[in-house]
């Protein structure tokens, strides 16, 4: 039982050697953070407000199309756009492509948490709108989006850090966020302990201090609504 | 056939929702400046017409013409055909509705509520439409409150900055859809006071449905009764409240009278 286990004791001066190098993929894995959640929020929206449409094939085809995103699992649409898109013309970076994955999958959630939000606004508010003549566009951004945004950006914080700890399947296609450096560190040094180890500390950190602050922004904004 | 041109002009009209039918063929003009008040019970289809006025609702049945105009159907090439959204959002532009409940927008002011359909639907500038909108709040007796928001308000102040609100799109005929009966019955009275002056002092077509019989009877030009989506009985107040010849009318008013 004794053989393998020999030389598994944490290696500070590799873990601080290795340091720069992952807080530098940090930066990486920010970015796609970052960038996945905007798509994530735009088309999320778009989304929500489709499947609102009078026009029925409009929403059934966004229905269908969340239902269908959501049932299939990140990382096969990950290799799908990276793989399949480029066989029909469409190429793109791996970290462009990413991005476009975890927005397009983390669309389908958001329109959810969108759906949650107006169906909280009352519908004397819809009628009110259209008494008052107001257009589609003006009704959803003067009247609903104002009134269905506030209550649900816990909720939208919340899949931040999820999107936030699904960045390492964009290793599975060359992005050098933190896993994949993680990863070439280890082979490199034949090393993986204490790469991996502080990716885990990075990843739990930042989980964490957002954690908080979304729960901090629960409590702020609730003093706000009962305003 | 039309000597004058009506302002609203219902037949045949009917609404069923699934198996339930709540209005069962109304036929219905209103002239132009006219005040009339809708009375009838709970549940008899009220609420209803307004709101197909209002293009709220689609009626199952018959039509509706605003100044001579069909309000669901328009003409093409001499077919009628269903209204599209252009159609109905010229025709909605001549009505304006108050809700028993306010429906304000909570989260813009006093003075926003009042100038943001002005500004992006009339398209008038920023300027003109506050102004306007102090002009109107001064009128309901809300000038101080212009940047109070509506949670700050009472009900009676909630309710005269709807109407407000609602006078600010200059309608030509205006529905009140028993716009005291959610107030405290201390707060009724400011708003009535500010139907009352609209009703005296302007000529805008007012559809009111209320259960204040006093006051129907002291605005109003014409009341109708309406019993299971039906009208009942219509005439000027003073014979309607005094002298009703069905004993529907006699009953109902008889009902609320007690209440
Ligand atoms: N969206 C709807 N779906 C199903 N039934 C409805 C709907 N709206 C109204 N009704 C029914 O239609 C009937 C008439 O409703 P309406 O609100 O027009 O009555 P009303 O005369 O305004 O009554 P009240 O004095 O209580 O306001 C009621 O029985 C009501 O339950
Ligand atoms: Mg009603």
């Amino acid at each position: 039982m004794a053989y393998g286990a020999c030389n598994v004791t944490f290696d500070w001066s590799i873990a601080l050697e290795t340091l720069p190098a992952l807080l530098s993929a940090l930066r990486i894995t920010a970015f796609a953070t970052v960038l996945g959640m905007l798509a994530a929020a735009v088309l999320g929206l778009v989304w929500a407000i489709a499947r609102r449409s009078p026009k029925r094939m409009v929403s059934s085809l966004a229905g269908l199309a969340v239902e269908f995103i959501r049932s299939t699992p990140l990382l096969i649409q990950i290799y799908f756009l990276f793989y399949v898109l480029p066989e029909i013309g469409i190429v793109m970076s791996p970290m462009f492509t990413g991005v476009i994955a975890l927005g397009l999958h983390y669309s389908a959630y958001l329109s959810e948490v969108y759906r949650a939000g107006v169906e909280g606004v009352p519908k004397g508010q819809w009628e009110a709108a259209r008494a008052l003549n107001l257009g589609r566009l003006e009704t959803w951004r003067l009247v609903i989006l104002p009134q269905a945004l506030p209550p649900v950006v816990p909720a939208m914080g919340n899949y931040l850090i999820a999107m936030f700890k699904d960045t390492p399947m964009l290793s599975a296609i060359t992005v050098l966020e933190l896993l994949q450096t993680a990863k070439v560190i280890g082979a490199e040094r034949f090393r993986y302990l204490e790469p991996l180890t502080l990716v885990g500390l990075l990843f739990l950190l930042l989980s964490l201090g957002a954690s908080l602050l979304v729960r901090w922004g629960e409590g702020y904004l609730g003093k706000a609504q009962a305003r | 056939m039309k000597s004058e041109q009506q302002m609203v002009s219902m037949r045949g009209l009917e609404k069923s929702y699934g198996g339930v039918h709540v209005l069962q063929g109304i036929d219905l003009d209103v002239a132009p400046g006219e005040k009339l008040s809708v009375i009838g019970p709970s549940g008899s289809g009220k609420s209803t017409l307004l709101r197909i006025l209002m293009t709220l609702e689609q009626p199952t049945k018959g039509f509706i013409e605003i100044e001579g105009e069909p309000l669901w159907d328009m003409r093409l090439n001499g077919r009628a055909i269903p209204a599209d959204s252009k159609h109905l959002r010229r025709m909605r532009s001549k009505v304006g509705m108050v809700f028993q409940h306010f429906n304000l927008f909570p989260h813009m002011t006093v003075l926003r509520n009042v100038t943001s359909a002005p500004i992006h639907v009339l398209r008038i500038s920023r300027d003109e439409a506050e102004a306007r909108a102090h002009e109107l709040l001064d009128k309901v007796g809300l000038g101080a409150k212009v940047d109070a928001y509506p949670s700050q308000l009472s009900g009676g102040q909630k309710q005269r900055v709807a109407i407000a609100r609602a006078l600010a799109m200059y309608p030509k005929i205006m529905l009140f859809d028993e716009v005291t009966s959610a107030l405290d019955p201390e707060l009724v009275g400011e708003v009535l006071g500010v139907l009352r002056e609209l009703a005296h002092r302007t000529d805008m077509t007012m559809i009111l449905v209320t259960h204040e019989i006093r006051f129907a009877r002291e605005i109003s030009d014409r009341v109708v009764f309406i019993d299971h989506g039906q009208i009942v009985e219509q005439g000027p107040p003073e014979r309607i409240f005094a002298e009703p010849t069905e004993t529907r009318t006699r009953e109902f008013l008889k009902s609320i009278l007690e209440a």
